[in-house]
């Protein structure tokens, strides 16, 4: 039963990323728009050429960029290419886009499933907290926090943490994933310097996330309160600590525990924002970069990363709930 | 019956219902005045405060005073009156946006969670497409056929991107709310849906409702901003999102000290109508939601 | 006790994450080990090479360094470069080299406008022989890999920059011959005009013979093609297909080849190597073998990423970086000037703004509705907001007002219609071309419809932007109904050129490169200005020196040698471009320079020293010559 019920979400699945990555696919090659001009004004700055000039150097770069197969053709190419776990290639770098994924996803997925992991834990234990003590300080305060991080935009928490801390106080790094006099290897030097310079691309999404994980468990865990078993245990003159662990924390994250598997999908495709202010070389960087040279190849597989992801996660999501929360079992069952 | 009744009656139940709950719990009571104060401000402010947008360069970066209560910005324009005319556009799309994407979310999460089936393996599927593709280039290629002036269309636009989360989640709760003993007992004495729907379901995810609407409406005024500089609608200097990252990334508020008021007064605003916004929804939530009472 | 379903689930998501934890670490340490293998292999590289230069005799290593300096400077500037993995080290391939390519490649001679100078790099001596010119080499120069450089080399990159860039200067080069190691000459297809010669002289020698010397004559053939097509093209003929199937078929496997060659590393004959690339730092040694190594102070040249301006005023405020251009507001820059050391001056940018009007469209085909808009605007309050230090222009002749006295003497200029702010007069120009201003406040055309108009400018330049809306305030105040629009980049321009923009913001006679009118003229009546906004450059206009058709202008510019004569086509020029109103420029663009002194590098020029005057169209260039002209040494304090 539970074979046949995951085996259908597989399939499911599988249907959607195929669907969602060739209308993406579409999308990607329908952008409107010329490129040339955009590609020529950063050439004719850098090289002191005539714009004229300029535009041809840009075609030199991007040739290659109007491929003279049609639409329909590129397609299959596109999805026959991902079957095979290729990519695709990149427009601008002219190299596989799997290589550029090598090079990125790590250092995307060490910061964020480190800030991810911070986040999540401070957040929980504020949220229990908060719904545990409602008439205490901590309730309103935490609230504040929260309208305070969620309401300001991660471009600023992140210019901020990088102007005081990074630039005018100079405590931590202002660029890069390591110290580049280092050599890569392993050895304490250069994973300190590692870490030293993932701190503050850390701290920022840690920032912004801890009051919105504290809100949603306390708001799941104000619910289960109310719950009959946590009633009777409190009538059993059980620890208060214990209640709150064993039987409150138990139920109250299990619909938070949905989510934080789908905010690890979200993980893959970075942050542009904040890895574009640290210079963190990151997904989310090449992102950028690919968005604003139009690099159709290097967006499409990118792209394609971030709905796997996605779908990924939902799907485990999916897969896990029911065997965590018995009463989507018995549903699923049915 | 209803005649007898009248106004007053009308008025003395709202206030025993709504009004005192309010004013006995604190938290609730700031919320309502809080939120009451945007929405004045959006609708009578732009009548009573005039708006002067030309640049006086000597001026620039004014401190708060009685002339200028919230100084002034880069090209010495008053920012308070900017503030105050860009309310109305700001909460508008975003009340409406946020608005569609709830009732979207709400109708798909719902209907998927309850009937199962086909009609939940389309829906979902559905969902999770929109949850997938990626906005930019939809934008890009909206921006290249559309352009809108409504805020309808605007707010529309908005929506298309934050609905397909929530609907998700919904559809969840819903699975494990049909197992709860209220809601098979409303099944076995045969209530109809609409009963279920209306009395049993919706009450119970309320304030995972209200929770989303709020941040949706703090999404929207950011990301209203990226619609703008796609071309999609036209740039509005006085709208919150854009004068927050102009403040940012144009003028550099963060750099010059006297420059902080022009950054700092849009995001207060933000900050203040999403702290309004929780706290009225945490206390409407604590006076209305009866299973929390016994906390009190 | 029994291990509940919470807590299965638990352990569940627990073990997903460590997976993908594992997964991050796993990956990043495979990099890492990648990493490390590749720099082992560069660092083999090099000592290979300092090997072979250790072949060459003693003797002239000890002429090249009599007094080796004890410590050399570190200089640190922003920039981009194509982003590891994707860096590749040619300078033909996607994206270039970067911004360490005026430290690793360098031209024949560097021309400084300032003083109309030429400074000698790869050549020592030019002669101008008529029809043919001969530039006489440096002898002693090597490549960063030891090989020497000789004329060979400048015949391939020749071949090789018109072959790949279609560069411009093959219209008048017939072809180039080496009669020797050291002699390169040009023949031309006509006589050597100050334009050309600049155009020849300091293209960058950027393609070594024996690394690009195998595409040569590939790369011949298909500049011998391109030529014939550009004659065609200029004697208003058609193009024949197959002469254009043939160029394409020649044109498009040798792009495809000489992109193929990946060597990781550029080489050049500049005075620095690179070192290291990584995504946020490209780091530069001193090359010890260069020709003026003994006067260069400066022993690394690290290069930031620059992401994004407010990045760069951070750099500076952590004293991180000793220069960079990176335009910000007089509030900022009095911040950033805090900073004792950190100096900072203006030099044009050879470019301006403009309120362009797409001239095919009503009502922007109306001339007086232009002239009116011209009257209506306070430009100044547009340079304000938008781009502070640029420089107030109440012209529009398409001579930089930076360069106006050198091209425009005062009774040229007092021909020309002075657009000062002042509505009065816009109102009654449109008043006499039959405009009506309704009950509403609005301007209705002379048929009685309500103008209204929609203003565009590219998004990506927020500075634009800002203007742009100081403009629409401005029309609305004035009765006209405006409303801003910025449009994404790659879309702005694409809809500009196919002439889809009614009123926009625009570039306006840009005179990058060249420092001359006619670069600027061209792009108005040739490229794509024209298109932008359909200029009739080939209609007949009067002026106060007689009928002139501005293409025929821009083509006698290009041409003449005689400077007087040159000065009256650009008087026609400027006296139609100004008072037909193509564009209205609103200010022209200046460089905000910044530089540190005192803390890693001292000796900076004064702001009046004409070797600022690189700086337009590659600002490393500036740097480079202070560097290798020695200007550049070690602070004390470091």
């Amino acid at each position: 039963m539970i074979a046949q019920r995951i085996t259908k979400r597989i399939l499911l699945s599988f249907f959607t990323l195929l669907f969602s990555a060739s209308i993406t696919f579409f999308l990607v090659n329908n952008i409107p728009g010329n490129v040339i001009d955009v590609l020529a004004a950063q050439i004719m700055e850098s090289y002191g050429v005539s714009y004229d000039e300029a535009k041809q150097m840009a075609y030199t770069y991007y040739f290659g960029y109007e491929s003279n197969k049609s639409l329909l053709e590129r397609y299959i190419d596109y999805i026959t290419n991902i079957f095979r776990g290729n990519l695709g290639t990149s427009i601008m770098y002219r190299v596989p886009v799997n290589s550029i994924v090598v090079h990125a996803l790590p250092w995307t997925l060490f910061v964020l499933s480190l800030s991810l992991l911070t986040g999540f834990a401070i957040g929980t234990l504020l949220g229990l907290l908060m719904a545990w003590r409602r008439k205490t300080f901590l309730d309103p305060l935490v609230t504040a926090y929260a309208s305070f991080t969620d309401a300001t935009p991660d471009f600023v928490t992140a210019m901020l943490l990088f102007m005081f801390l990074a630039a005018r106080l100079g405590w931590f790094p202002l660029k890069g994933a390591y110290d580049e006099s280092l050599t890569p290897g392993f050895y304490p030097a250069f994973i300190i310097s590692v870490l030293y310079h993932a701190a503050l691309p850390i701290l920022s999404y840690v920032i912004e996330h801890i009051g919105f994980w504290a809100l949603i468990v306390k708001g799941s865990a104000a619910s289960v309160l109310e719950e009959d078993f946590v009633k009777a245990a409190e009538a059993r003159g059980l620890h208060e600590r214990r209640i709150l662990t064993a039987y409150v924390g138990r139920v109250a994250l299990i619909p938070v525990i949905a989510m934080l598997a789908i905010q690890l999908g979200y993980m893959l495709g970075g942050s542009t924002i904040v890895e574009t202010v640290f210079t963190y070389p990151g997904i989310g960087y090449f992102f950028s970069q690919a968005s604003s040279t139009l690099d159709f190849g290097l967006m499409q597989g990118l792209f394609f990363i971030i709905i796997l992801g996605i779908i990924l996660a939902n799907l485990a999501v999916d897969i896990i709930y029911p065997l965590i929360d018995p009463r989507a079992r018995r549903e699923s069952a049915r | 019956m209803q005649g007898e009744l009248g106004h007053e009656g009308v008025l003395v139940n709202l206030y025993y219902s709504f009004f005192r709950p309010i004013i006995k719990y604190r938290r609730a009571a700031i919320g309502f005045v809080i939120l009451s104060g945007f929405v004045l401000m959006a609708t009578v402010g732009p009548e009573v405060v005039p708006l002067n947008l030309k640049t006086d360069f000597s001026q620039r970066y004014k401190p708060p005073s009685f002339q200028h209560p919230l100084g002034t910005d880069y090209g010495g324009r008053d920012i308070f009156q900017q503030i105050v005319h860009g309310s109305r556009d700001v909460l508008t799309i975003a009340a409406l946006a946020a608005m569609y994407a709830i009732t979207i979310a709400v109708t798909i999460g719902i209907l998927s969670g309850l009937l199962g089936g086909i009609v939940d393996a389309i829906l979902t599927g559905l969902t999770d497409i929109f949850l997938t593709i990626p906005s930019f280039p939809v934008m890009m290629a909206i921006a290249a056929v559309f352009e809108v002036r409504d805020p309808f269309s605007f707010a529309a636009i908005l929506a298309i991107w934050m609905w397909a989360g929530l609907a998700r989640s919904i559809r969840a709760e819903v699975l494990s709310l049909k197992q709860k003993e209220f809601i098979e007992a409303a099944r076995i004495l045969g209530l109809g849906t609409s009963h279920i729907v209306f009395r049993e379901i919706l009450p119970n995810i309320m304030p995972y409702i209200v929770i989303n609407f709020i941040t949706m409406i703090r999404s929207a005024i950011t990301a209203s901003v990226g619609i703008m500089f796609l071309g999609i609608v036209p740039f509005k200097i006085t709208h919150w999102g854009v004068m927050l990252y102009m403040a940012m990334f144009q003028y550099g508020a963060v750099y010059v000290p006297e420059g902080i008021y022009y950054a700092l007064a849009p995001l207060f605003c933000i900050v203040l109508l999403e702290y309004g916004a929780i706290s009225l929804a945490h206390g409407l939530d604590e006076i209305f939601n009866p299973r929390l009472k016994t906390y009190e | 006790m029994k291990m509940t379903k919470l807590e299965t689930g638990l352990v569940v998501a627990l073990i997903i994450l460590v997976l993908i934890f594992g997964a991050a670490f796993v990956s990043l340490s495979m990099r890492i080990s990648e990493l490390s293998a590749s720099l082992t292999n560069i660092s083999g590289k090099i000592d290979t090479l300092s090997s072979e230069v250790k072949g060459i005799p003693e003797a002239i290593k000890g002429i090249t360094h009599p007094t080796k300096p004890t410590k050399l400077a570190e200089f640190v500037i922003a920039g981009g470069w194509p982003m590891p993995p994707g860096y590749h080290g040619n300078p033909f391939g996607p994206g270039g080299v970067g911004s360490c390519y005026r430290f690793i490649h360098e031209p024949l001679y560097y021309y400084i406008p300032g003083n109309a100078s030429f400074l000698p790099a790869l050549a020592v001596s030019v002669e101008d022989k008529g029809k043919v010119l001969v530039v006489h080499l440096r002898k002693n120069v090597t490549w960063h890999d030891g090989k020497p450089f000789t004329s060979k080399d400048v015949k391939t990159t020749w071949a090789l920059v018109g072959a790949l860039w279609s560069n411009k200067a093959w219209r008048y080069i017939d072809k180039i011959e080496t009669p020797d190691d050291y002699t390169v000459n040009f023949y031309l297809t006509r006589t050597v005009s100050p334009l050309l010669k600049i155009t020849i002289l300091t293209q960058p020698i950027v393609a070594a013979d024996h690394l690009f010397g195998k595409w040569t004559d590939k790369a011949l053939n298909v500049v011998s093609l391109m030529k014939q097509i550009w004659d065609l093209q200029a004697a208003g003929k058609e193009v024949p297909k197959d002469l254009m199937d043939k160029y394409n078929n020649l044109k498009t496997p040798l792009l495809k080849e000489v992109q193929a060659f990946k060597p990781g590393k550029p080489t050049g004959t500049g005075a620095f190597m690179l070192d290291k690339v990584t995504t946020s730092v490209l780091v530069l040694k001193k090359f010890d073998n260069h020709w003026a190594t003994n006067k260069i102070m400066v022993g690394t040249v690290r290069i930031l990423r620059w992401t994004s301006n407010e990045v760069v005023w951070a750099y500076h405020m952590a004293r991180k970086i000793d220069a960079s251009h990176a335009a910000a507001t007089p509030d900022v820059v009095k911040q950033l000037l805090n900073d004792p050391n950190l100096h900072f001056m203006l030099t044009s940018d050879l470019s301006q703004f403009a309120i362009a009007f797409n001239t095919r469209v009503a009502p922007f085909n109306d001339i007086n509705f232009r002239k009116a808009i011209a009257y209506a605007i306070d430009r100044k309050k547009m340079r304000e907001v938008g781009n502070y230090y640029a420089m107030d222009e109440v012209y529009a002749h398409g001579v930089l007002p930076s360069m106006q006295s050198q091209w425009l003497p005062n009774d040229v200029l007092a021909k020309l219609t002075k657009y000062e702010y002042n509505p009065s007069k816009a109102e009654a120009i449109l008043k006499a071309a039959g405009y009506k201003k309704g009950s509403d406040g609005y301007w209705r055309t002379p048929d009685g419809k309500t103008i209204n108009i929609e203003v565009t400018c590219p998004a990506g330049y927020s500075d634009w932007v800002l203007a742009l809306d100081e403009l629409v305030r401005q029309l609305n105040s004035f009765g006209i109904k405006a409303e801003s629009r910025p449009i994404p980049n790659p879309v702005f321009w694409s809809r500009a050129h196919a002439g889809k923009l009614g009123m926009h913001l625009n570039w306006f006679c840009s005179w990058a490169g060249t420092g001359d009118p006619y670069t600027g003229y061209y792009d108005l009546y040739y490229g794509d200005r024209s298109k932008d906004t359909g200029v009739p450059a080939n209609k007949t206009f009067d002026t106060p020196w007689g009928k002139a058709v501005p293409s025929q202008l821009v083509d006698q510019l290009l041409i003449e040698k005689d400077p007087a004569k040159r000065k009256e086509i650009v008087w026609k020029l400027a006296y139609i471009t100004n008072e037909y109103l193509w564009e209205i420029p609103w200010a022209e663009k200046r460089i905000q320079i910044y530089y540190l002194d005192g803390v890693r590098v001292t000796g900076w020029p004064l702001p009046t020293d004409p070797v600022w005057t690189l700086c337009p169209g590659g600002i490393e260039r500036a740097y480079y010559v202070m560097i290798i002209s020695g200007m550049l040494k070690p602070a004390a304090s470091s």
